[in-house]
C-alpha cells in the first residue's frame, strides 16, 4: 500500500484571515475532527475559506454499508476511503465549482455533474484497487465505497454572504446567526422525519455516494444579509446529543468563554471528545463580524435564552422525553430552515 | 451532558443448520455463535456504545420431510450475560445428524427467526438474524406433507418476503432495527435473498467458514450499524 498519508484530511483550521478593512474576520474558519478510534475514523475533510468565500466539505464514511477492507490499501475500509477520496476530490476541483449558480436550472446542473464527477472518481477506484478479487460478500447492506457528503459554498458580495449547500445522507448544512442555528439541509433517509424524531428513529439513509448505485446530490442556496457562521458536521457532532437544542447550545457555551477562534475550536473539541460516541467533524466559517468580540456578545442574548427556555428546563426532566418534544416543537420554526428560510431571495433548492 | 450516552437493546437469534453434512463444520458454526456475542460486545464497548440489554435465541433446523419431530428446534430468549451458561449449553447440545437430501428447511427457519418476540424497549435497538447453512433450501411449504409442519407457515417465498420487509406482516420486527446475516452457499433461495430483502448481508461460503478478513468485515458491518 501506498504511504496512508495522502489520505489523511490536513490539520485544520487553515486559517487566511481577510486583509480587508473593517472586515477582519471574514473567511476565518475552525474545523474540529474527533475519531473514536484513532487512525480508523471514517470522517474525512477538506476546506478552503478566504474573506471573498470559500467552501468547506466534509463526508462521512458509511462503516456498516463499507466494511469491506482493500488489501493493496492497507486493510483499510471502504467507508474510510471513500470519504476521503470524496474530499479530495472535492478540493482538486472546487475553484470549478464557482462563480455559484445563479438560478434553480444551473442549480441543478450543478448538482447532477458534480455527482457524475465523484461517482467517476470512486468508480475508477474501485476498478482500479478491487483487483479482481473475488465478491464473496454481497447483499444490500454491503456497498463499494460509500459515503455522505456536505459541501458548503460561500460567495461573499456586497450584497450579502451567497451558501450554496450541496449533500448526499445525513451530513448537515447549518447558519448561525444573531436568531439562532438554522438546519439547511434535509437528511436522505426512509422516511422524512424532523431533527429530535431522527434521532429516535434510527432512519436508514436511502442516499449515499457509492463506486456501486446511482446517487443523487441536492442543492440549497440562500443568501445571508447579516454575520452569520456557516456550518457543515457530520452525523456524529449531532446524533450523540439528546436534542438538538443542544448542537445550538454546544456552539453558543463554547463560544460563551472564548477569546478568539482559536479557543472556541479547543473548546469544541473538549467538549465533543467528551460526549460523542461516534466519529465527527464540525466545520465552521464566519463571515460579517469586525472582531471576534463582536460575534461573542451579539450571540450572548441568544445563549441566555436558549438557556432559558430550552436548555435548562429539559435537563432538569431529563428523563421526561414528551416534555423534551414539547420543547423542541416550540424551538423547531427558528431552527429548521429545510423547507423555508426568514431570508429573502434568492433562495431555491434542487 | 458528559454524561448522555444513547443505548441500545440488542436481539440476536441464531439459525443453525443441524443437518449430517453440516457435521465437519458444526463444531466452528457453534464457536463463531458464541464467539459473535462475545465480539460484538467488545467491538461495540471500543466504540463507547453502550448496550443495555442483549438477548439471544437458537434455532437448529433440519428438513421435516426427513427428520420428523426433530426438524425444528427453538430455544426462548436467553438474557446475556445473565444467562449465557444456559446459552453455551443450548449452543453446545445442537448435535449434526439426519437431513435426508441436500437442501433442507431454511426458510422455515428463517420464518420462525422473523415471527419471534422482538423486544420494543428501549430508544435504540436492533434486531439481528444470523443464519448458517452449508445447503441451498427447499422451497417454501416442501415439507408441508409432513404432519409435524407448522400452521400458519408463510405461504410461498413471496409471502416470506412480505414478512420481512412489512413490519405489519411480519410482527414484530423493527423496520429500522432489523438486520439479516447469512452464512450459506450461493444458492438460488439465498442469493434472491440477498439482491431483493433490505438490510441483509450475505456472506458466500464455500468451504469451512471465514477467513480473519472476511470476519472482520462482518463484524464490521454488524457493529457499525448498531
Amino acid at each position: 500500500m501506498p504511504s496512508a498519508t495522502p489520505f489523511e484530511p490536513e490539520e485544520c483550521a487553515a486559517l487566511e484571515v481577510s486583509k480587508a478593512p473593517g472586515d477582519f474576520l471574514s473567511g476565518q474558519s475552525i474545523c474540529v475532527s474527533h475519531a473514536v478510534l484513532p487512525q480508523a475514523g471514517e470522517d474525512s475533510f477538506s476546506l478552503r475559506t478566504h474573506a471573498r468565500g470559500g467552501y468547506l466539505c466534509v463526508a462521512d464514511g458509511c462503516g456498516g454499508l463499507g466494511s469491506r477492507r482493500y488489501a493493496r490499501m492497507g486493510e483499510r475500509t471502504g467507508a474510510y476511503l471513500a470519504a476521503r477520496l470524496v474530499t479530495q476530490e472535492v478540493e482538486r476541483l472546487h475553484q470549478s465549482l464557482f462563480p455559484l449558480p445563479a438560478g434553480r436550472e444551473a442549480g441543478q446542473a450543478l448538482c447532477v455533474s458534480l455527482a457524475a464527477l465523484l461517482s467517476r472518481k470512486l468508480r475508477a477506484f474501485e476498478e482500479e484497487h478491487s483487483g479482481g478479487r473475488q465478491v464473496r460478500i454481497v447483499g444490500r447492506m454491503q456497498r463499494a465505497l460509500p459515503t455522505t457528503l456536505c459541501l458548503l459554498l460561500m460567495e461573499n458580495t456586497a450584497r450579502g454572504l451567497d451558501c450554496l449547500f450541496l449533500w448526499a445522507g445525513d451530513s448537515r448544512g447549518y447558519l448561525l446567526d444573531f436568531q439562532g442555528l438554522h438546519q439547511l439541509t434535509a437528511d436522505h433517509t426512509s422516511l422524512r422525519a424532523d431533527a429530535m424524531e431522527s434521532l429516535y428513529r434510527d432512519l436508514p439513509l436511502t442516499n449515499v455516494l457509492s463506486a456501486q448505485d446511482a446517487f443523487f446530490i441536492s442543492g440549497r442556496r440562500v443568501r445571508v444579509k447579516g454575520p452569520c457562521v456557516g456550518i457543515v458536521a457530520t452525523d456524529g457532532a449531532f446524533d450523540s446529543l439528546p436534542n438538538p437544542m443542544e448542537m445550538e447550545w454546544l456552539l453558543l457555551s463554547t463560544l460563551h468563554g472564548s477569546s478568539d477562534p482559536e479557543s472556541w475550536k479547543r473548546k469544541l473539541h473538549n467538549q465533543l471528545a467528551k460526549i460523542v460516541s461516534d466519529d465527527c467533524t464540525l466545520q465552521l466559517a464566519l463571515y460579517g463580524y469586525k472582531r471576534f468580540e463582536e460575534l461573542r456578545e451579539g450571540m450572548e442574548g441568544r445563549r441566555l435564552l436558549l438557556q432559558k427556555q430550552f436548555i435548562t428546563p429539559v435537563r432538569r426532566r431529563k428523563a421526561d422525553l414528551p416534555f423534551a418534544r414539547e420543547r423542541w416543537l416550540a424551538y423547531m420554526p427558528t431552527y429548521d430552515w429545510t423547507e423555508r428560510t426568514a431570508q429573502g431571495e434568492p433562495d431555491w433548492r434542487v | 451532558m458528559e454524561k448522555y450516552r444513547l443505548t441500545y437493546n440488542v436481539d440476536m437469534v441464531f439459525c443453525i443448520d443441524a443437518t449430517g453434512s453440516m457435521r465437519h463444520v458444526i463444531d466452528l458454526v457453534k464457536q463463531n455463535a458464541l464467539s459473535l456475542y462475545e465480539d460484538i460486545t467488545r467491538a461495540m464497548e471500543k466504540k463507547h456504545k453502550v448496550i443495555s440489554r442483549m438477548r439471544v435465541r437458537v434455532i437448529a433446523f433440519r428438513d421435516y420431510v426427513a427428520d420428523g419431530e426433530e426438524a425444528m428446534l427453538s430455544s426462548d430468549f436467553f438474557v446475556l450475560p445473565d444467562q449465557a451458561e444456559d446459552f453455551y449449553e443450548c449452543v453446545n447440545s445442537i448435535t449434526a445428524k439426519g437431513g435426508g437430501d441436500i437442501p433442507e428447511d431454511g426458510l422455515e427457519a428463517l420464518a420462525y427467526a422473523i415471527k419471534s418476540e422482538w423486544s420494543q424497549e428501549g430508544v435504540k435497538k436492533r434486531h439481528i438474524i444470523v443464519m448458517w447453512s452449508d445447503a441451498p433450501t427447499h422451497e417454501l411449504g416442501h415439507g408441508r406433507i409432513a404432519p409435524w409442519y407448522p400452521e400458519g407457515m408463510a405461504e410461498d417465498f413471496d409471502e416470506l418476503s412480505l414478512w420481512w420487509e412489512d413490519e405489519q406482516l411480519g410482527g414484530s420486527m423493527d423496520e429500522n432495527a432489523k438486520r439479516l446475516l447469512i452464512f450459506a452457499p450461493d444458492a438460488p433461495q439465498w442469493s434472491r435473498i440477498s439482491q431483493e430483502w433490505a438490510q441483509v448481508i450475505h456472506v458466500q461460503t464455500v468451504s469451512e467458514g471465514l477467513e480473519e478478513v472476511e470476519y472482520q468485515q462482518v463484524l464490521d458491518a454488524v457493529c457499525n450499524t448498531i
